[in-house]
């Protein structure tokens, strides 16, 4: 085998690599979003790249430091736990194992501000002027024919404000999830700090002579 | 191979930043001027690298290149890794600052290991040698940098056992793709740039 043949044959190595499995993926930056639905804490974790933290351990701690709940995230990289009956700041942790860790805080106030059953339940149908409105979001309650009742209104405008409350919460996990992309700026301007920072280290040298 | 913020316990945070300050003055004493271009050029290879990931099966795993920085920088390797764990934790929220000297000895006490075990080898006279010894201090580099940190998750309270399989079953498709990159690399300067691996220069030879 001639020698110069070895980069070729290394290379080569590496492209069959690509195909081998492994365990867990061990990408770095991690996010950890949790909130309240229908009675129940949800956790999701989530590495860079949208790719769900599967089968990682997950421990909600209160302000005591006394362990709420613990579990595991399932393949969507979610966990599900009952909320604590009576509201209290969660401190929830999220181990990916081998040194990657994300936390995240679920307060008191969220818990109790949040609109009971939150978006997933269904809208009842049947009832005249309320199937109207719930099926379609545009509709004003003007336009039913009925006029509806107290109750009525009061569970359209629960309906309404939880689905509000739901597009916000994933607006925000939508823009928490874009902060874990890196940048090319943040890549440009790490190249161009090392480059300036060893610069400055050789002037400095170069003037103080050390 | 980052350790994030929150995992290690205080003891560990504390030796991990004594050993990288004592790492990192040692370091700086022994970079020579004319080295300082070659650490800044390695330590943006460093940077990059964790940014390079590399498919394997289902799974992403990315590269950390210690060993090559190791093999090439000796003690230099020191601040370079340390400058670019510090934009990774700044920039991209790799590891931690609190974490800084834990990851630094992590990854930068390996890579000097790997230099004085491999060095000779890797600058031996037939491109073989040069293989093998890049072969051998990009695996063992990963290697020692997962026992470290199995060490230091050890001793803030994990299970030493557990936690040390963990990193191997982890990082051992790692140590192959880094040895078979950092051979590739060796390779590749030995033919274009000897003196980087400590060779005499073809027309001085």
């Amino acid at each position: 085998m001639r020698p110069d043949s070895f980069p070729f044959i290394l290379s080569a190595f590496f492209a069959l690599l690509v195909f081998f499995q492994t365990g867990e993926a061990r990408a770095h930056r991690m996010l950890v979003f949790a909130r309240l639905e229908n009675g129940q804490v949800i956790v999701e974790g989530a590495f860079a790249k949208g790719a769900p933290c599967r089968n990682c351990k997950v421990r909600a701690t209160d302000m005591k430091g006394e362990t709420v709940f613990s579990g595991k995230t399932d393949d969507s990289g979610q966990c599900r736990f009952s909320s604590p009956s009576i509201p209290q700041d969660l401190e929830i942790r999220l181990d990916a194992g081998l040194g990657h860790m994300a936390k995240t805080r679920l307060t008191a106030r969220e818990q109790t501000d949040s609109p009971p059953g939150t978006s997933k339940a269904k809208p009842k149908s049947g009832a005249p002027g309320h199937a109207t409105a719930s099926a379609n979001p545009e509709t004003h309650v003007e336009d039913a024919f009925h006029p509806l009742s107290r109750k009525e209104i009061e569970e359209f405008v629960a309906r309404e404000v939880a689905r509000r409350f739901e597009d916000i919460e994933k607006r925000r996990e939508t823009s928490d999830k874009e902060r874990l992309q890196i940048r090319p700026g943040e890549i440009v301007g790490g190249l161009g700090f090392i480059f300036g920072l060893f610069a400055l280290v050789l002037a400095a040298r170069k003037s103080f002579k050390v | 191979m980052h350790i994030s913020e929150g995992v290690l316990s205080v003891p560990v945070l504390a030796t991990g930043a004594a050993t990288g300050i004592a790492g990192l003055a040692l370091g700086l004493r022994r970079t020579l001027p004319e080295a300082v271009p070659k650490t800044a050029l390695l330590s943006s290879v460093f940077f990059i690298a964790s940014l390079v990931h590399v498919p394997v099966g289902p799974v992403n795993m990315h590269l950390v290149l210690n060993g090559l920085l190791g093999l090439i920088l000796g003690w230099a390797a020191v601040p370079a890794i340390l400058v670019a764990l510090f934009l990774q934790a700044v920039l991209f929220q790799f590891g931690g600052l609190t974490t800084l000297g834990v990851n630094l000895t992590i990854m930068a006490a390996p890579a000097v290991l790997v230099h004085y075990l491999f060095r000779h080898l890797a600058s031996g006279n037939r491109p073989r040698l040069t293989a093998i010894g890049g072969f051998l201090a990009g695996s063992t580099a990963i290697l020692a940098g997962g026992c470290l940190m199995a060490l230091s998750l050890a001793a803030s309270g994990e299970p030493f056992w557990a936690t040390a399989k963990l990193a191997l079953a982890a990082h051992a498709p790692l140590m192959l793709v880094e040895g078979v990159i950092t051979a590739a690399a060796a390779l590749f300067l030995r033919r274009v740039k000897p003196e980087l691996l400590c060779m005499e220069p073809p027309d001085a030879a």
